[in-house]
């Protein structure tokens, strides 16, 4: 079903081939997993099989032949190879293209031009076969993680591809979602079709999966036939860079009231504390999307925010930080801020750190975030301790994603910052830097900041945060 | 990388000289440059309105942010015809946003003047490019075109002698013919230095960070 | 009241809404536009209650009415050369407060489904119909990422009129900059999805709901055609 022979690939500006030599077959109707640390090649090796490498790529450099489904990729038209495959990118959230299950799930027939009548009885089917764990009627940008992989999957299989190529589709999933997840690639798997998934965590694809393909340096190091895999106890996984089981983090609570709060605690439990904010109310087009009566966030430890998509955490951020207008107070050590006092005290560590990268070196970047706080001096030990400092001269676009996320790091801590906020910091970087993330924040907290962290990523909270704030959507009274 | 990228470019340019076939991934990358010029020129009007300050800023300053849009798109234009088809798409969009029908046809005209540009530089040329972008910049003059082919039925109301002297005074000076080829002169200098200002972004930025 | 119904709402036909618009922008816009203005501006209002933007409904009356006075009233009461200027250019933009403000029905209310399905009808070459749908969808992508740049501006008091006017192309390219590059990242992803999935190959795509001309658009045809028989008949009150 697909070959790949011989392929070494080099992405347009890397310096070295991300897959060397590589040689992989999967048959019809076979479950592949594709694992490996990252950097590997799994997921390149991926995108090798829907044909985005090579023409997504403009520059980047193949040798050797793929053929998918009898189709050589490199020569054939990206839709040619899309009808006979259908993919699932790392962030469904990211990929869709319409606004309502319904729609998303129609696009791929349209646009190859299935008659009507039948996509209405496969859309309706579809449908019918989610719409147990999913608010199909909702916005998908609404939806939870688990919610939009659902409908994710049902549009790429939607146009019966005989091959499914899913890309690290558990990494921001609940552990029941997950659950969910297995029946699903299950059905998909008994429809005959031939499915390869790039992943880090294995367990929940064991009864599954007929071949473990284990990858190294961009190539393929280990194999495992399903039944080796089972009787693998996971230190060996661990060896190869791999993860086993899904970890929950389990924290302790925090103290907190009012209509968005997941779970309310009663009022005297709440004590005062650096940060503390009191009849926060927010209506954004007509509607609550925020309301806490009351809580407090110390200073020095790690407060996960947690909650469902649509639950406020995003707008809870912004108004903590000054950048969201909102009925209520906000006190840092006792004083009421207004809120470009406390855009002054702020910072964010943002979701994709591009967004906050402003000048054309590393250096700079670190002089101009300590040039408002008087502190130049430091910007050289900032950055020795974050190991940027070889790269003071590069640009700060030219980084790899991990490498960004340390720069702005580093400039929240030359600018000296109290409230220091972060976004999803472990969605866009290499699972292997989860530790070092972990570490960044933490060190931040050390220096006596109060911090929040808003993640999904399980193994993230479990490594970093003390305790936890969780968000129920706001019901409309 | 390739050992060598440029004869690799070259030799992509040779097999296919620009042909008008776009491919589906063209037109996305039409779309999201011209929507990343309507955006970014629009976050730059905006400001005007927050502090009136910067309201004679304004004209020169789109004229640049739109300067690195539109260069930067251009060092990703693979076939004939982008450019044109950028052109017509904006003034699509600025037709349904509130804009004559005028203004909108200018904009056209001038996306396929800067593409005959563009072409005349083989689509590789520093120059040609800067040169097609301050032709394309006129884009922002094209609101006031109506104003200069007629004047007095836009702005002369029923009430306007009752305005008193001094607003037929300050409208015959302010949309006299002079001033009014003053300001597209004034944008045409802004959407060459928008050009010249966008090709050393390329360099200080894009090129760097491995995105040109 | 209307109830939200389990089926998405089907809304106005595709093409109703950008025949009027294009109509609108037209007529709003043309030299004796003017007199349009008052009726535009009534079917923008109208259009953005009927999908429940009450702060649309509301913004656009307040924005013409300040149009309104400082382009007819101030000179009167305080004429000088400054007043003068204020007013011719306020007697422009107040056409474009309307137009923006129906345009901004269709690109809020309109799916790029859908568009793409409108366009393909009326025969519209496929660079045009699939760009044009495609922004409609890369819209919110990059509205959001300026907003996030904005925001991280914000955050290092990067934003100001002070520093603007100091330096202002130093702080025209440290929004820029960043504004395309997250842009172009967030908009990769979209592509290769919606590339994979056909979207603007060569083939001949199909509609699941082709566009429909129902009881809504026939309302919106008579409600257009009774503000331009006003507008043409009544008074001018702005002219």
């Amino acid at each position: 079903m697909i070959h790949i022979e011989h392929v070494t690939w080099t992405y347009p500006h890397a310096e070295t081939p991300s897959l060397r030599n590589l040689d992989l077959h999967v048959r019809s109707g076979e479950f592949v997993v594709l694992c490996g640390a990252s950097g590997s090649g799994k997921s390149t090796a991926l995108r090798l099989m829907n044909g985005l490498i090579p023409h997504f790529h403009d520059e980047g450099s193949l040798v050797g032949t793929v053929t998918v489904d009898g189709i050589a990729t490199p020569g054939a038209e990206l839709d040619e190879i899309g009808l006979g495959t259908g993919t699932v990118l790392q962030h469904p959230r990211r990929q869709f293209f319409t606004e309502t299950a319904r729609e998303e799930i129609a696009f791929a027939m349209e646009n190859f031009g299935f008659p009507p009548p039948e996509i209405h009885t496969r859309v309706d089917d579809l449908i019918s076969q989610i719409a147990v764990h999913v608010p199909v009627e909702q916005p998908l940008q609404r939806l939870s993680g688990g919610q939009q992989q659902q409908v994710a999957i049902a549009a790429a299989t939607a146009h019966r591809p005989r091959i499914l190529l899913l890309d690290e589709p558990s990494s921001s999933l609940s552990a029941d979602a997950v659950e969910r997840l297995t029946a699903t690639l299950a059905q998909v798997k008994a429809e005959g079709v031939t499915i390869v998934v790039a992943e880090h965590r294995l367990r929940y694809l064991q009864g599954l999966a007929d071949r473990i393909i284990v990858m190294r340096d961009g190539a393929m190091s280990t194999q495992w036939s399903a039944g080796t895999f089972r009787s693998l106890p996971d230190d060996v996984l661990a060896r190869e860079g791999l993860r086993g089981d899904i970890r929950t983090a389990e924290l302790p609570s925090l103290p907190a009231t009012g209509g968005s709060v997941a779970q309310p605690s009663p009022g005297d439990q709440i004590r005062s504390a650096a940060l503390e904010l009191e009849g926060i109310r927010c209506r954004l087009g007509g509607r609550v999307v925020l309301d806490i009566e009351r809580v407090s966030i110390a200073a020095g430890e790690v407060t996960a925010l947690r909650g469902a998509n649509g639950a406020g955490k995003s707008t809870l951020a912004r108004i903590i930080t000054g950048l969201q207008r909102s009925a209520g107070t906000v006190r840092l050590d006792g004083k009421a801020l207004s809120r470009q006092a406390r855009q002054r005290v702020s910072a964010i560590v943002m979701q994709d750190v591009q967004r906050q990268l402003f000048t054309d070196r590393v250096d700079a970047e670190i002089g101009l975030a300590g040039a408002g706080a008087g502190q130049v001096d430091e910007s050289e030990t900032v950055l020795r301790a974050l190991d940027l400092d070889h790269l003071a001269t590069r640009h700060p676009l030219s980084l790899s994603g991990g490498q960004q996320q340390r720069l702005v790091v580093a400039t929240v801590r030359v600018s000296n910052r109290r409230i220091v906020i972060f976004d999803e910091p472990s969605s866009g970087v290499d699972r292997r830097h989860l530790r070092s993330i972990s570490d960044q924040i933490r060190r931040i907290a050390a220096s006596g900041a109060v911090v929040v962290l808003i993640s999904h990523d399980e193994d993230l909270l479990h490594l970093a945060a003390d305790r936890q704030l969780t968000l129920a959507p706001h019901q409309a009274s | 990388m390739s050992a060598n990228p440029s004869t690799q470019g070259q030799a992509e340019t040779g097999a296919r000289p620009f042909s008008l076939r776009l491919s589906a991934r063209d037109l996305l990358r039409v779309a999201i440059f011209a929507v990343i010029f309507i955006v970014a020129t629009y976050v730059i009007g905006m400001l005007g309105i927050i502090s009136p300050l910067v309201w004679l800023l304004i004209v020169p300053l789109q004229a640049i942010v739109g300067g690195v849009t539109v260069l930067l798109f251009l060092t990703r234009v693979r076939h004939a015809g982008m450019l044109t088809l950028f052109g017509v798409v904006v003034a699509m969009f600025y037709l349904v946003g509130g804009n004559t029908l005028l203004s909108s046809t200018g904009i056209v005209g001038l996306g396929l003047v800067a593409e005959l540009i563009l072409w005349a530089g083989r689509y590789r040329s520093k120059w040609a490019m800067i040169w097609a972008y301050t032709v394309f910049g006129l884009s922002f003059f094209t609101p006031f075109l109506p104003l200069l082919v007629d004047r007095t039925a836009y702005l002369a109301s029923s009430n306007f002698t009752d305005m008193g002297k001094a607003y037929v005074h300050a409208s015959d000076t302010l949309l006299s013919v002079p001033v009014i080829s003053l300001l597209a002169c004034i944008v045409l200098a802004s959407s060459f230095l928008g050009g010249v200002f966008g090709s050393a972004i390329l360099g200080k930025h894009f090129v760097r960070a491995g995105l040109a | 009241m209307p109830v939200p119904s389990l089926r998405p709402r089907r809304g106005l036909d595709p093409r109703a809404k950008i025949l009027l618009v294009i109509g609108c922008s037209i007529v709003v816009m043309s030299p004796a536009g003017l007199r349009f203005v008052p009726f535009a501006l009534l079917l923008a209002i109208g259009l953005a209650l009927g999908e429940r933007d009450w702060r649309r409904a509301a913004s656009l009356p307040a924005a013409a009415g300040v149009m309104w006075v400082l382009g007819w009233w101030l000179p009167l009461w305080w004429p000088n050369a400054l007043t003068a200027v204020v007013s011719l250019a306020c007697v422009y933009l107040i056409r474009f407060v309307v137009a923006i403000g129906v345009g901004a029905h269709v690109i809020v209310t309109t799916s790029p489904t859908q568009l793409a399905a409108a366009l393909r009808i009326w025969r519209i070459p496929r660079p045009f119909a699939v760009t044009l749908a495609v922004m409609l969808r890369f819209f919110p992508v990059v509205g959001a990422e300026a907003n996030a740049v904005l925001d991280a501006m914000r955050l290092r008091g990067l934003v100001g009129a002070g520093g603007l006017l100091r330096h202002p192309v130093l702080s025209v390219e440290r929004f820029t900059v960043p504004m395309i590059a997250a842009s172009l990242r967030a908009s990769e992803d979209l592509s290769a999805s919606a590339i994979l999935r056909g979207l603007g190959s060569r083939r001949k795509p199909t509609a699941m709901q082709p566009p429909r001309f129902a009881t809504p658009d026939l309302v919106l045809v008579l409600v257009t055609a009774t503000l331009t028989t006003a507008a043409l008949t009544l008074p001018a009150p702005l002219s």
